[in-house]
């Protein structure tokens, strides 16, 4: 009884998103009729095709791939205590560093792939490393040095695109990373790859490393209480510099996945316009899966769909961008309600408590 | 020590400039840094004073983002520029009070709440352009209807410039002089606590909320209607999330906020002005624009490294308060 | 969690479960107008520029009856692929625009290869086929040759600094990015072009000033401002370089630019300068001279023109034709693809605005008054040398630097040891 109970409970945040994500939708639909749309007719149409057609689900799929990385870096930091928003910075300079290595260094199939996601992930460890060396030993506040670095990130990637990576055929993107290096689309046609099973894998690895080894209950312990963790002998420098460095590293797969995993592109475009808004995005999956590794995939599977939706909007309902754009941004903030469902509930548990205390029981007063 | 430190450099720096340059020089960049500070001092203040409740709002961008439309409006309909600042500081607690309201009785997680604010401002403000004026982008703003500076020979001083250097002296005043301002911390600090002794902590935060949103918005439209003149989907170019970051240099103090949205509007002009200086064209031929555009940024860091913040942020921060 | 909402939910999750309507509306094209679809990045026509200018070329072919259906998509970069094939699968259109898909050449061409019966035209993109690809004659690239503007621009700034003999011009720019390299040496050249031939042809007017004895790579000032959507700081880089004597300067910033802009309008104001008197702008991508009235000429780069172009050309029915034989057109002073503005197009423009109600007519009449003001104090010969300008690259006879449309002739490293 007690176990369903439990389960019941676990259930309850995915319940809490499904009931906030009814609610959005709910609004989204008054915005739509307002702007004389049949808000049902768009609304499933809209649902059906990001998750149930073969363009849609892909590219949501696709979509998703790079956010559960970026995700999961906040996540981590979150766990530990730490607010993380540099996986904005780390996806840049971890993509130039797959191109570049990609690109640049011809070596043999079987090496190249594996070495460049090897080299983005260094490189994605070593750009958080200042932050997690000031937070670690100054003080400072992470969100302000990863702020910063991401900023610092853009321009130099922005740099290596125009110069040294700049195709010299094609200036207006980087060259293309070498066939030795690239992934490959599981479906022709699309630029879905095997990346989603490694997210997938990854935010298990995640759960295990968070709830199931020391390290983790003490990064944990870390996040919860510092002080406290610091007086049962939990070395909280050392932890919160691994979180910063895990999560650099799993925003440095996202850099790999967005170049090397992306067919059939395999570069950077001259506006980066690939790369940007990955981070920021990471935040909000994390944010709407409670901060649970568990949840990080479905989360991302639902942030992609909302935005996959905008194509749908567009192409067959001639819905303007500006338009989707706006409903993209309702269902998004909507989706942080999610405690409106457990206050009802509980609510509701104060009403019947207060009903039974003014209603006498039959049997006269119990022993308590 | 290290407010000894700063003030030295400061110094240090103006004096190498105007020995280099002249003072005309070291008086422009001055007041081209005063200029473009306002709108990242005023909401990161505001910020400072949601904060201290324990509410964290990263809509600020948002929220700046629809408060320069609504100026502009307010300012064509009520055929005046203070009208329209009005406009503008209103339209900002106006957004700010429904986004307090989400993370209050809400209960909203305040993170994805301010994210979507961000989201929604950048949508309804490119949405709204177009329903207003009919242009899709952007709309300049008439004449007649911008704020006037005060013309000086090394530059323009605007007025909102010196209401951002002197707004610390209200809000320290209101923080730490006040019975609100010390209910407010007290919230901020142990909601709980301050719930059973009787305050209002939702009522509280809501009001520290329409007062954040109050002056975000005034930076919005200070932009809109006083410093570019122009309602556009690209005005506001990322400067709310500047003012979160010099909310988070700042500790909460202030006059810290300021002087981080000052010394990042003096590098920001400065990334730009030495582009075109002699010595940088080597540097410039090799692409090193883009080592210019990073000294902002680089300068907030060292900043930070220098002098980092001495005030603990309130415990109660982000977290919903929840009647247990 | 309460059971009414409990079942609210699966309710809303059934209905949401079924059967959607598929994506893309398939409508048969009209005979003599054509279905055009039009695809952009992010943010699409609200970037104030780039994917603008298509929407307006777009937004015209509908005006004016040649297309009938316009179908506008915005793509993001995981989306694009997807829509692309969207697009051309289940809606029927004639033409499919690609506007500001730098990269998605490829993409494009492995579309295309899928569905060759298709017609495709992709801006700034050489496509890339092989003779064997089925795509060989689907694709069309229009390209542009934004270097013939700017080296004009280059040509009327550097006149009017030895007019008014101030130490050099200024150039302010977006993001460092390879297209913008072309806007930037276009103008450095043009610079040195005006000083070399007014040196010939009429020597007085470049004896003892400073633009023309200043070396040649400090003659021209040049900001990256890191931003095409900022202009804030198109405004004080412009600042900065007016402060250090740049009396042009030629905005290629697109939205930054409109900073730009206004720079000069409040310098012009608090300074009480008079309209006619340095400092002057020159605007880009479309006739800028109605934003500010101290915009002595704009650099045009013609999207919508090229969107115009592939669409009569599919309505001529000769869009395969020069596929075959060209693969791609070049947008140039000779089709007017890009072009810099001259007073009769300002006029032609500013009427065609008051006519369509974009401009009303009172400020309409303003802008054409200002714009006489501002040309007048001028002397013929700075009109005269951008004029012979204008006749020498029609007629091919000077040779502009190109990084972007020939980057193996033209490697930026090189240029820049030679104008800066």
């Amino acid at each position: 009884m007690t176990a369903l109970r439990r389960g019941a409970r676990r259930a309850e945040p995915v319940w809490d998103v499904a009931f906030a994500l009814a609610g959005a939708l709910a609004i989204a639909a008054v915005v739509l009729r307002a702007a004389g749309y049949p808000p049902l007719a768009v609304l499933r149409g809209a649902f059906g095709f990001s998750l149930f057609t073969a363009h849609g689900i892909t590219t949501t799929l696709a979509f998703a791939t790079p956010l559960i990385f970026t995700g999961l870096c906040f996540l981590i930091g979150v766990r530990a205590g730490i607010f993380n928003v540099g996986a904005e910075g780390v996806v840049m300079v971890s993509a130039g560093a797959s191109v570049a290595f990609g690109a640049l260094l011809a070596l043999p199939a079987p090496v190249h792939l594996p070495l460049t996601l090897v080299v983005a992930i260094a490189v994605g460890v070593l750009w958080m490393l200042p932050s997690a060396l000031l937070k670690a030993h100054r003080q400072v506040h992470e969100v302000l040095s990863t702020i910063m670095l991401n900023w610092i990130a853009i321009f130099l990637v922005a740099f290596l695109i125009a110069y040294p990576l700049r195709d010299r055929d094609f200036p207006a993107r980087t060259v293309l990373i070498l066939p030795s290096s690239r992934l490959d689309p599981l479906f022709p046609g699309t630029s879905l790859t095997v990346m989603l099973a490694a997210g997938i894998l990854l935010c298990l690895a995640a759960y295990v490393l968070l709830y199931h080894t020391p390290t983790g209950l003490h990064l944990r312990a870390t996040g919860a209480d510092p002080a406290a963790a610091h007086a049962i002998g939990i070395d909280v420098r050392r932890l919160t510099m691994l979180a910063f460095l895990l999560g650099g590293a799993v925003a440095g797969v996202a850099g790999f996945t967005l170049t090397a995993g992306f067919p059939p592109y395999w570069n950077i475009d001259e506006h980066m316009q690939s790369l940007l808004r990955m981070g920021f995005l990471g935040i909000v999956v994390s944010a709407m899966a409670r901060n649970h590794p568990l949840g990080c995939v479905l989360s991302a599977i639902v942030v992609a769909a909302v935005l996959t939706s905008r194509s749908y909007l567009q192409l067959a309902h001639g819905i303007v961008y500006e338009f989707a754009e706006l409903l993209a941004g309702i269902v998004v903030i909507l989706l942080a309600l999610p405690g409106i469902s457990r206050d009802i509930a509980r609510w509701r548990a104060k009403q019947a408590a207060r009903h039974r205390a003014l209603t006498p029981s039959p049997a006269g007063v119990r022993g308590r | 020590m290290s407010r000894l430190v700063a003030a030295v450099a400061v110094l240090a720096g103006a004096a190498a400039l105007t020995l280099l340059r002249g003072p005309t020089a070291t008086a422009s960049l001055a007041l081209m840094a005063l200029a473009a500070m306002v709108p990242i001092a005023l909401p990161a203040i505001g910020e400072v004073v949601n904060q201290k409740g324990g509410v964290f709002n990263i809509g600020l961008e948002g929220i700046m983002l629809i408060a320069s439309v609504a100026a502009v409006y307010a300012a064509e309909q009520g055929g005046n520029g203070l009208v329209g600042l009005g406009g503008g500081l209103v339209s900002g607690a106006a957004v700010a009070l429904l986004f307090g309201l989400a993370v209050t009785y809400g209960r909203a997680n305040q993170t994805i709440a301010g994210l979507g604010l961000n989201f929604f401002g950048i949508g309804a403000v490119a949405f709204l352009i177009f329903e207003i004026w009919g242009a899709p982008g952007f709309h300049r703003v008439p004449e007649a209807l911008r704020i006037q500076p005060l013309a000086t020979p090394a530059g323009l001083l605007r007025w909102l410039s010196v209401a951002a250097v002197l707004m610390p002296v209200l809000a320290v005043g209101l923080l730490q002089h006040t019975p609100f301002g010390l209910r407010l911390r007290a919230v901020g600090h142990n909601a709980l606590v301050s719930d059973v002794s009787g305050i209002e902590v939702y009522r509280l935060r809501l009001a520290a909320c329409v007062l954040g949103g109050a002056l975000a918005g005034l930076g919005g439209a200070y932009m809109s209607l006083d410093w570019i003149g122009l309602a556009s989907i690209d005005l506001i170019a990322g400067r709310g999330f500047v003012a979160l970051a010099c909310v988070v240099f700042s500790g909460l103090n202030p006059w810290r906020a300021v002087a981080a949205a000052f010394v990042f509007s003096v590098f920001n002009a400065l990334g730009l002005w030495l582009q075109v200086e002699p010595w940088a064209r080597p540097l410039m031929a090799r692409g090193g624009s883009a080592l210019f555009l990073m000294l902002p940024y680089a300068s907030v860091l060292a900043l930070l490294v220098a002098s980092p913040a001495r005030e603990a942020f309130p415990r109660e921060i982000g977290r919903p308060y929840e009647r247990p | 969690m309460h059971r009414i909402a409990r079942c609210v939910l699966v309710g809303i999750v059934a209905i949401a479960l079924w059967p959607a309507p598929s994506a893309g509306a398939p409508q048969a094209p009209a005979a003599r107008p054509i279905s055009l679809a039009l695809l952009m990045a992010a943010p699409g026509r609200s970037d104030l520029s780039w994917s603008f200018m298509h929407w307006l070329g777009a937004e015209q072919a509908r005006r004016t009856g040649q297309v009938s259906d316009l179908r506008i998509v915005v793509s993001t970069p995981a989306t694009a692929l997807s829509d692309m094939t969207l697009v051309v699968r289940d809606g029927q259109f004639d033409l499919i625009y690609v506007a500001s898909f730098s990269t998605y050449g490829t993409a494009l061409r492995d579309l295309a290869n899928r569905f060759p019966d298709r017609q495709y035209a992709i801006s700034d993109i050489r496509p890339q086929f092989g003779d064997a690809d089925p795509g060989n004659r689907a694709v069309l690239g229009l390209l542009y040759q934004q270097e013939q503007p700017s080296a004009m621009a280059g040509a009327l700034a550097a006149a009017l600094a030895l007019h008014y003999d101030c130490p050099s011009v200024g150039i302010v720019l977006g993001r460092e990015i390879p297209v913008l390299h072309e806007f930037e040496m276009g103008y450095k050249w043009g610079v040195d072009w005006a000083i070399r031939r007014l040196s010939e042809t009429n020597p007085d007017v470049v004896r003892n000033k400073r633009l023309a004895r200043a070396a040649r790579k400090d003659r021209v000032l040049w900001t990256y401002t890191g931003a095409f959507n900022d202009p804030a700081r198109g405004r004080e880089a412009t600042e900065a370089q007016v402060r250090q004597g740049a009396c042009v300067v030629y905005q290629v910033a697109g939205a930054t630019g409109l900073g730009v802009l206004g720079y000069m309008d409040d310098h012009h104001r608090t300074r009480n300068v008079p309209i006619g008197q340095p400092p002057f702008a020159i605007g880009v991508d479309t006739v800028q001279e109605w934003v500010s009235p101290h915009v002595v000429g704009s650099a045009l780069k013609r999207a919508d023109e090229a969107v115009l172009l592939a669409v009569r050309l599919v309505r001529e029915g000769r869009f395969r034709e020069v596929v075959q034989r060209d693969r791609s057109v070049w947008l140039n002073f000779g089709n007017r693809g890009t072009w810099f503005s001259d007073p009769q197009l300002v006029r032609e423009w500013v009427r065609r605005a008051v006519e369509i109600g974009a401009l009303d007519g009172s400020k309409g009449g303003e802008v054409l008054a200002n714009y006489g003001r501002l040309r007048e104090p001028q002397p013929r010969w700075v009109w005269q040398l951008v004029d012979d300008l204008r006749g020498l690259i029609e007629q091919g006879r000077v040779e502009i630097p190109r990084p972007f449309g020939d980057p193996q002739r033209w490697p930026i490293e090189r240029l820049r040891e030679t104008y800066g």
